[in-house]
C-alpha cells in the first residue's frame, strides 16, 4: 500500500514538471517569449547546437563543463582522502576532538565565498585557488560525518568484538570503520553536491574557463539564451552527481538503518 | 566426585562513584562458583547488580573489591573464553548470517576449512541453516539471537554469559529460545552465567538459582533446582517441584 503512494506521488512530481515545460513550449510557439528575457525553446536549442559546434569564447563546450566538473572532483577526492582519515581520528580520540574542534568550528559557518577573494590573493587565478576551496569547505564537512560515524558505532558491538578475541586494531579497522561507512558516504553525497555548487560559484568570480566563467561572461555580453543553457547544464550535472553517489550508497548500504 | 570449578567470584563489591554526594553500592561481598557444564542463573529486581556483575565477568568492567577467577586464573580484560549474549544482540549489520558466525575465527585466524565446518555445524544447531545469506536486518529477533549465541559458539567459550538473553523476545519465541538452549547445552555442556528477572524461565533452565536483593545486590539465597534433565516446559512448569521452587523464589524477591 506504502508503494503504490509512493508510485502516486512520483507521477505527481512527473506531472509537475511536464505541465511546467508544457507551459513553456506552449509559450514558445506562441512567441510571447523574449529572446532575451527568458528564452523560447527554439532559441535554447540552436544556443545548445552552436554551444556544441563551436564553443564558447575559443574553447568548446565540453571543455567548458570538464573544467568545472575537473575542479570539483579533484577538491572533492582530496577531500576524502583527507578529510575521512582526520575525521575519524577525531572521532576516536577525545583528544584530538579537543584540539582541533575549536578552529574546525570556527571556519565551518564562514560561507566559502568569502575566501574566494582571499585564495585568488595567495593561489593565483589558476586551478590552485579553486581546488583548494573545494577542498577547503568538502574537507569540513567529511570530517564532521566521519567522527559523528565513528562515534554512532555502539559500544556494546565494541565489547561483543573484543569477547570475539579481537585486538583493538581489528576492531578498527573491521568493525569500526564498516560501521561508520554510513554516515561517511552520506557524508560525501552532501559534500559532492555541495563542491559542485562551490566551483560554479568561485569560477563566476574568477576563472577563464568552466561553467561559473560561461555563465558570467555571456550575462556580461547580453548572450541570455547561454545563460540559460549553462545553468540548466549545471542543475542536470548536479542532478546525476546526487543519484550516482545515491545509487552507490544504496548498494553498498543496503543493510543501513534496517536494523 | 566433584567437577572442577570453571567460574569464581569471591566476594566481590562494586561501588559507582556519583557525582554528587556519596558513592552507589551496586554490589556487595557476592561470592559463588560455576562447576564444568553447569547452568546458573542469577534472579533479581531491576537495579540489584546482576548485570554489572556478568559486565565484570565479561572483563568490561571491574570490580573495586575481591576478585574473579576463571580456572583459577584473574580476569583481566574482554576475551574470547568467555562469550558474551547480549539482550539485544550485537551483530554486524554489514556481514550475512554465515559471516557473522564465522568473522571470530576469522579475525584470530583460525584456518579457512574448519571455520566453514565449524560454522555450518552451529548455524545447523541454532536452526539457521537456510538463512545463511540473510543479512541481520532480514532476520526476526529470535533469529537474531539465534544468530548471536551462534557467533559466541563457534569461538567453544569456556563461559557463556547471558545477559537477559532472551527478555526483548515475545512470550512464544521465549518459550523457544529457552528450549533450543537446553538442547545446545545437552549437546555442548557449556558452563552457563544466566541472567534474567523471568523466574519461570531461571528456573527451567538452570541447575542452580541465585536470588539477589535490592541495591545493594547480594545473594540473599541460592536455590537448588532438582528437576532433572532432560526438561519438558509443558511438563516441568506445571509439576509440584517446579510449582514450590517457584513459590520459594518468589517469597525471597517480596521481602
Amino acid at each position: 500500500m506504502r508503494k503504490t503512494a509512493e508510485r502516486s506521488y512520483r507521477l505527481v512530481s512527473l506531472t509537475s514538471v511536464g505541465v511546467v515545460l508544457a507551459a513553456w513550449l506552449v509559450a514558445s510557439a506562441l512567441g510571447v517569449l523574449d529572446p532575451n528575457r527568458l528564452p523560447p525553446a527554439q532559441t535554447l536549442a540552436s544556443a545548445v547546437a552552436e554551444l556544441v559546434q563551436h564553443g564558447y569564447s575559443g574553447k568548446p563546450f565540453w571543455l567548458q563543463i570538464a573544467a568545472s566538473m575537473g575542479r570539483a572532483l579533484a577538491g572533492f577526492v582530496i577531500a576524502v582522502l583527507v578529510g575521512v582519515p582526520v575525521g575519524i581520528f577525531i572521532g576516536s580520540s577525545r583528544m584530538f576532538d579537543a584540539v582541533v574542534s575549536p578552529f574546525l568550528a570556527f571556519i565551518r559557518p564562514i560561507p566559502p565565498i568569502a575566501f574566494v577573494p582571499l585564495f585568488v590573493f595567495y593561489f593565483g587565478i589558476g586551478e590552485l585557488s579553486k581546488i583548494a576551496l573545494i577542498f577547503l569547505t568538502s574537507f569540513l564537512y567529511m570530517t564532521v560525518s566521519a567522527a559523528s560515524g565513528v562515534r554512532s558505532v555502539p559500544e556494546d558491538l565494541l565489547l561483543a568484538s573484543r569477547s570475539l578475541g579481537l585486538t583493538r586494531r581489528q576492531i578498527f579497522f573491521h568493525v569500526t570503520i564498516p560501521a561508520s561507512a554510513a554516515s561517511i558516504l552520506t557524508g560525501m553525497r552532501v559534500a559532492m553536491t555541495l563542491s559542485w555548487a562551490l566551483v560554479v560559484a568561485a569560477e563566476l568570480i574568477a576563472a577563464q574557463v568552466g561553467l561559473g566563467f560561461l555563465i558570467m561572461d555571456a550575462t556580461t555580453f547580453y548572450r541570455i539564451p547561454y545563460v540559460f543553457v549553462g545553468i540548466i547544464t549545471i542543475g542536470l550535472i548536479g542532478l546525476a552527481l546526487e543519484w550516482l553517489l545515491l545509487l552507490a550508497e544504496r548498494r553498498l548500504l543496503h543493510w543501513r538503518g534496517k536494523q | 566426585m566433584t567437577p572442577r570449578v570453571a567460574l569464581e567470584v569471591r566476594r566481590v563489591g562494586r561501588d559507582f562513584a556519583r557525582p554528587d554526594g556519596p558513592s552507589l553500592r551496586a554490589l556487595e561481598d557476592v561470592s559463588f562458583g560455576i562447576a564444568d557444564s553447569e547452568i546458573v542463573s542469577l534472579v533479581g529486581p531491576s537495579g540489584c547488580g546482576k548485570s554489572t556483575l556478568l559486565r565484570m565477568i565479561a572483563g568490561f568492567d571491574f570490580p573495586d573489591a575481591g576478585e574473579l577467577l576463571l580456572d583459577g586464573k584473574r580476569i583481566a580484560e574482554p576475551g574470547q573464553d568467555r562469550g558474551v549474549v547480549f539482550q539485544q544482540p550485537q551483530l554486524y549489520p554489514w556481514l550475512n548470517v554465515l559471516d557473522n558466525v564465522c568473522f571470530g575465527p576469522r579475525m584470530r585466524g583460525v584456518p579457512r576449512e574448519r571455520i566453514s565446518e565449524a560454522a555450518g555445524h552451529y548455524i545447523r544447531s541454532v536452526g539457521l541453516e537456510r538463512f545463511e545469506s540473510h543479512y541481520p536486518y532480514q532476520l526476526s529477533g529470535g533469529m537474531r539471537q539465534r544468530l548471536q549465541i551462534a557467533r559466541v559458539l563457534i569461538n567453544e567459550p569456556r563461559v557463556l554469559l547471558m545477559d537477559e538473553p532472551f527478555g526483548a523476545l515475545d512470550y512464544q519465541t521465549r518459550l523457544g529460545m529457552q528450549r533450543l538452549l537446553l538442547e545446545l547445552a545437552a549437546e555442548y555442556r557449556p558452563t552457563v552465567l544466566f541472567i534474567t528477572h523471568d523466574i519461570d524461565e531461571a528456573i527451567f533452565i538452570s541447575d542452580r538459582v541465585h536470588v539477589m536483593s535490592p541495591r545493594p545486590g547480594r545473594i540473599i539465597e541460592t536455590i537448588e533446582v532438582d528437576i532433572p534433565r532432560p526438561r519438558v516446559y509443558d511438563e516441568v512448569s506445571a509439576s509440584a517441584p517446579f510449582m514450590a521452587l517457584k513459590l520459594r523464589t518468589l517469597k525471597l524477591l517480596a521481602h
